[in-house]
């Protein structure tokens, strides 16, 4: 993959969110969900609007650290369908999209496949407020 | 043809004048009533058969001689592999004729009376093969069906055991007739038809077939066998040696068995197609003019039933697996409270589908009691009115009615609190089960008391005119997927509670994902059956990326990650 390649986060399919600077990812499609560190949730977030490698890189504080592991760490998270390139649908994101820079500090992406026959298909829930649920009490 | 015919009748008129001997065997679902003279002796039936006590209701047969037999004029048919003229089925006349040996058989269908030549001199035990295409002509004549197995009963209730040769059906009958169960055969059974009650199952030869090294031996008090050599295998005749043991009497059939090497040790559903491979092929290859009857009718029957198949086990263990089995809710009618369950439908704005729902509930079929419990949860359509009627059509409908909007969880929880049922199973609005969607998982339920709770896959459908939403994949409409949502979940009530209610701070549908992750945290002991138990109704209005829903995924998630017992 070229670096100057635009990437995105692979939503809807790949929902996260952010808490404690600990981010929680869920493939809905495989049923896989993962989890990173904060130092790996600085970088995965850089991803949250589409972001070439190239860019990532250059809001990086520390490129010379981030360079030699750049394209292994891309590439796999492409490889585990956690990134894709962008289609022109692609939403708001649901995390928030820094555009302070940041410092390359190591990525480790663990992977839990405990939950896939719960979280795969899951998203089939009747959620539209006029067919079904959900409805949020009033107030 | 009709000149075969015509002396089909002479020689049978001719058998009639001279027959002095008769003999009455118990033969399935009827008596075989033997005539014979003085002289057919080494012709006569011997072994195989249970001898029965009454003469009325048989079928006639009438040995013939070898010179009747050479009498009679063939028609320069081709006969079917099993030497039988097919051609005989336009009259009432089935007739088996094999020129090599001179054996015939021919039944008169309406008159149900037969003749019978065996050819070559037949040793004392094949005397009895004649009866194996007789009895299956008559059964499929009477609307029954043979099948390829063995039975076992307790307590008027039976359990076929199929499986092909060598694959334990007679070690599983050994077992269990020293646990005091009684036996209705090891290789051949009949089951009766029924349109509208219980099927059952009567046994047919009173023998046990045993191999040289047996895993359980023959008991001390048995008959001296004789030596099979086709099948290398010992035939103990026990008619007249196992007192109760054996059993001609009809039994409730509880549910078919298939034995398999190569399935686990403990005993999982079979889907109904996959039975029908193991259980068909023997029992039509013997019905070879009425294959396509024979069929259908196995279907029938076998579809009716809980089906499970299980491996190679320690014989100890056979008696108690039986027994499990032989308690699940089967194909006989009889009440059980402590199978009754409850059926939890939350409702918004659900008036579109919700009648389905209910009518496939309704429609489940298993011994307990069924209620189904509607929640309307502050709808804005026409489902309070459509509950309310369905509820006066039938009294197992008990509708609740949240005032205000509480979401999904909350009235899943009504549900839970309204009923004191054994069992709980969720039905959600735009879904429906599938027929024996609870038999099955009862099933599966009492042949694992450890099991805390059963799913099974899910079909997906798309609702009529709508294009398939964006955010699901092609192949999930193609075949069942998996399905561990709350249509397909059928828990024990005690193991509802132990795991806690459903999170109502939840509102948008993740209240289950976060349920059944807890329900995995606790190690409780669950199955997934390999069978289809719910269409879940996907429309536009289902979307994967409603902020809300993501929300209560995630959360479920991120507890399943910090919470004790969690599986990281």
């Amino acid at each position: 993959m070229d670096r100057s390649t635009a990437l995105v986060i692979n939503h809807p399919s790949v929902i996260f969110d952010v808490q404690g600077d600990e981010a929680v990812i869920i493939d809905l499609t495989t049923g896989r969900y993962f989890r990173l560190d904060p130092p790996s949730t600085a970088l995965w977030l850089r991803f949250a609007i589409p972001s070439s490698p190239e860019s990532v890189l250059e809001s990086c504080r520390t490129p010379g650290a981030l360079r030699p592991h750049l394209d292994d760490i891309v590439a796999d998270l492409i490889g585990r369908g956690l990134l894709r390139v962008p289609d022109g649908t692609e939403s708001a994101p649901n995390g928030a999209a820094p555009s302070e820079p940041w410092e390359f500090r190591g990525f480790a992406l663990e992977e839990f496949t405990d939950l896939e026959d719960i979280l795969g298909l899951d998203p089939i829930h009747e959620v539209d407020p006029e067919k079904g649920w959900p409805h949020a009490a009033p107030g | 043809m009709l000149r075969l015919v015509e002396d089909l009748r002479r020689a049978r008129d001719h058998a009639r004048s001279r027959a002095t001997v008769l003999r009455c065997f118990g033969f399935g679902a009827r008596n075989l009533v033997i005539n014979a003279t003085p002289g057919d002796a080494d012709v006569m039936p011997d072994g195989n058969l249970v001898k029965g006590e009454a003469l009325l209701d048989g079928v006639d047969l009438y040995l013939i001689d070898r010179a009747t037999s050479e009498s009679l004029r063939f028609p320069e048919v081709a006969l079917s592999a099993y030497g039988a003229i097919r051609e005989s089925l336009a009259t009432e006349w089935v007739v088996l004729h094999n020129p090599d040996t001179g054996r015939v058989l021919a039944l008169d269908t309406a008159e149900r009376s037969a003749l019978y030549h065996p050819g070559e001199p037949l040793p004392p035990r094949d005397r009895a093969e004649f009866c194996r295409p007789l009895l299956h002509w008559l059964a499929v004549g009477d609307g029954n069906v043979v099948l390829h197995a063995g039975a076992v009963a307790r307590h008027g209730r039976a359990l076929i055991v199929a499986g092909a040769g060598n694959a334990g059906k007679t070690t599983l009958i050994r077992a269990c007739l020293d646990a005091g169960f009684a036996m209705l055969g090891d290789n051949v059974v009949e089951v009766t038809r029924a349109e509208h009650g219980p099927s059952r199952v009567l046994g047919v030869y009173p023998t046990v077939k045993v191999r040289p090294d047996p895993v359980v031996p023959a008991a001390a008090d048995w008959p001296a066998p004789q030596w099979d050599a086709e099948a290398s295998k010992h035939i103990y005749s026990l008619a007249g040696s196992l007192g109760t043991g054996f059993t001609a009497e009809p039994q409730g059939i509880a549910g078919l068995l298939v034995l398999d090497p190569a399935a686990p040790p403990i005993p999982e559903v079979l889907p109904l197609a996959a039975a029908m491979f193991k259980v068909a092929p023997n029992t039509v290859g013997q019905f070879p003019l009425f294959e396509e009857e024979v069929l259908r009718r196995t279907g029938a029957v076998l579809g009716r039933l809980p089906i499970h198949t299980v491996g190679q086990m320690p014989a100890t263990d056979i008696a108690p697996m039986v027994e499990s089995l032989l308690a699940v809710p089967g194909d006989v009618t009889r009440e059980d409270p402590t199978l009754d369950v409850d059926v939890i439908i939350p409702v918004h704005n659900g008036a579109r589908f919700v009648g389905e729902a209910i009518d496939s509930a309704l429609a489940q079929a298993f011994p307990g009691a069924l209620t189904v419990w509607c929640i309307d949860d502050a709808s804005t359509d026409d489902s309070v009115a459509v509950l309310t009627a369905a509820a006066a059509q039938d009294g197992r409908i008990q509708v609740l009615r949240n005032e205000r909007n509480r979401g999904v969880a909350a009235t899943r929880n009504l549900g839970v609190q309204a009923g004191s049922a054994e069992f709980i199973a969720f039905l959600d609005q735009d879904d429906r089960w599938w027929p024996g969607k609870l038999a099955l998982q009862l099933a599966a339920l009492a042949t694992g008391p450890a099991l805390g709770y059963v799913t099974g896959l899910q079909v997906l459908e798309l609702v009529e005119g709508q294009p398939r939403p964006g955010w699901t994949r092609p192949e999930w409409f193609e075949r069942p997927q998996p399905g561990s949502i709350p249509s397909t979940l059928l828990v024990r009530r005690r193991v509802f509670s132990e795991v806690g209610p459903l999170d109502e701070t939840m509102m948008h549908g993740g209240d289950d994902t976060d349920w059944f992750a807890r329900a995995r945290r606790r190690g409780i002991p669950y199955r997934m059956l390999d069978v289809p138990v719910a269409t879940r109704r996907v429309h536009s209005g289902n979307r994967s990326a409603a902020p809300g829903n993501e929300g209560d995924l995630l959360t479920a998630v991120r507890r399943h990650l910090t919470e004790p017992g969690a599986t990281p």
